[in-house]
């Protein structure tokens, strides 16, 4: 037998035996079940105030945290594709992966950031309705600007995120124009987090907020330099299984 | 008789490890910055509270003991003293002239009381008190 096949028989082995993930996953529960018990006690008062004092502010808590996972599912998902584009993925952990990861943490952080905005609802300062988390500016209370930016960019994400399911329908011409507005949904975000945040002045925000924007563009620059040197393109960037075929008008449609 | 290997590169299997973990890191980041921000505020309020609790065990301002004053002498003045004090001798500092001063002219009407203005009363307002809670204080 062949190296090459010998190799893929082994990884799809790993792959299918479910002993591979159970244990990791047991280890990983056992570990995160032992900080719990640590942590939990120390935490456990602020926790109680937050669901069962006199002004339960949960929601508002669950609504800022969840604000951040999206902000860094948002930027795993720009750094991802980005590393495609500029061809930093194909030396680790390659093309295909580095895509599949830009796919799920992209629609990750749409899910995240859907739960960010219906989970003000639920907080009795903001008070948002249905319709103000749906609107966007129709929230006059806080910070309307800042807050229909945010609004706006959820739907950007949604219309990049929910692509990938058309991208045969779709010529690959679009498919990149679509995808250039996640810099703007990016810069969206940023936006908003920076204006609207309750956290945008703290230290570690500050860090987070600084660090990110910097990698992207880093990743950014890198790509435009890549490519200028590169000269033209000889092959598709697409990942492996993805061919490309010629429509009768020219374009390029992936499929 | 070698079996010919396919040079078509095979796609790599998905990575549901990598998934299983982002969505775990993600879920975990969300409680624990839930903690993190309740357990702030908790300790926010315990600070307020330990300070108001200083505040409030600190002496009063003591009671001001005039014996301990030191005496000073009365300031003048051109207003007659209380009667209480025409014994003292405080009265003896204060010069009070020997003849009021006769008004060369008598001071012209004064004009009518009805050419007054009307003065409105300003309009209390209806609004309902300010809540207390504050962004800051969140």
């Amino acid at each position: 037998m062949a190296p090459q096949v010998l190799q893929t028989s082994v990884r799809n082995k790993i792959t299918e035996d479910p002993r591979s993930v159970l244990l990791p996953l047991l280890l990983a529960v056992g570990v995160g079940l032992l900080a719990a018990v640590a942590v939990l006690t120390w935490w456990l008062p602020g926790l109680g105030t937050s669901l069962l004092g006199p002004e339960p502010k949960v929601f508002w808590y669950l609504s800022r945290a969840s604000a951040m996972a999206a902000y860094l599912l948002i930027w795993a998902s720009m750094a991802f594709g980005l590393g495609i584009t500029n061809r930093l993925a194909h030396m680790w952990p390659g093309a295909p992966t580095t895509y599949d990861l830009h796919q799920y943490t992209g629609l990750l952080g749409l899910g995240f950031a859907g739960l960010h905005a219906l989970l003000l609802m639920g907080d009795r300062y903001i008070n948002y309705t249905l319709t103000q988390v749906l609107v966007p500016f129709a929230g006059t209370d806080y910070r309307q600007i800042s807050v229909g930016l945010g609004q706006i960019a959820i739907y950007l994400l949604a219309v990049v995120g929910l692509s990938f399911y058309a991208r045969k329908q779709i010529t690959a011409r679009w498919w990149r124009i679509v995808h250039v507005l996640s810099f703007l949904v990016f810069v969206l975000v940023m936006v908003h987090g920076l204006a609207s945040g309750t956290d945008s002045s703290s230290t570690w925000a500050v860090a987070l907020y600084w660090l990110s924007g910097s990698s992207l563009l880093f990743l950014a620059v890198y790509r435009i330099v890549t490519r200028r040197y590169a000269g033209p393109r000889t092959g598709t960037q697409m990942p492996v299984g993805a061919t490309v075929a010629k429509t009768e008008r020219g374009h390029g449609r992936h499929q | 008789m070698t079996k010919q290997i396919s040079r078509r590169r095979v796609a790599k299997p998905p990575v549901p490890g990598i998934k299983a973990l982002v969505t775990t890191a993600s879920i975990a980041a969300t409680l624990g910055g839930w903690a993190l921000f309740a357990n702030q505020n908790s300790y926010s309020q315990d600070f307020l509270a330990q300070q108001a609790q200083e505040l409030s065990a600190q002496p009063q301002v003591p009671a001001l003991n005039v014996s301990a004053l030191p005496a000073l002498d009365p300031l003048p003045t051109v207003v007659p003293p209380p009667s209480g004090l025409a014994g003292s001798g405080f009265s003896a500092q204060i010069q009070i002239p020997a003849q009021v001063p006769t008004v060369a002219s008598e001071p012209k009407t004064l004009a009518p009381a009805q050419s007054l203005r009307q003065v409105k009363p300003p309009a209390v307002s209806r609004k309902p008190a300010p809540r207390a809670v504050t962004r800051s204080s969140r």
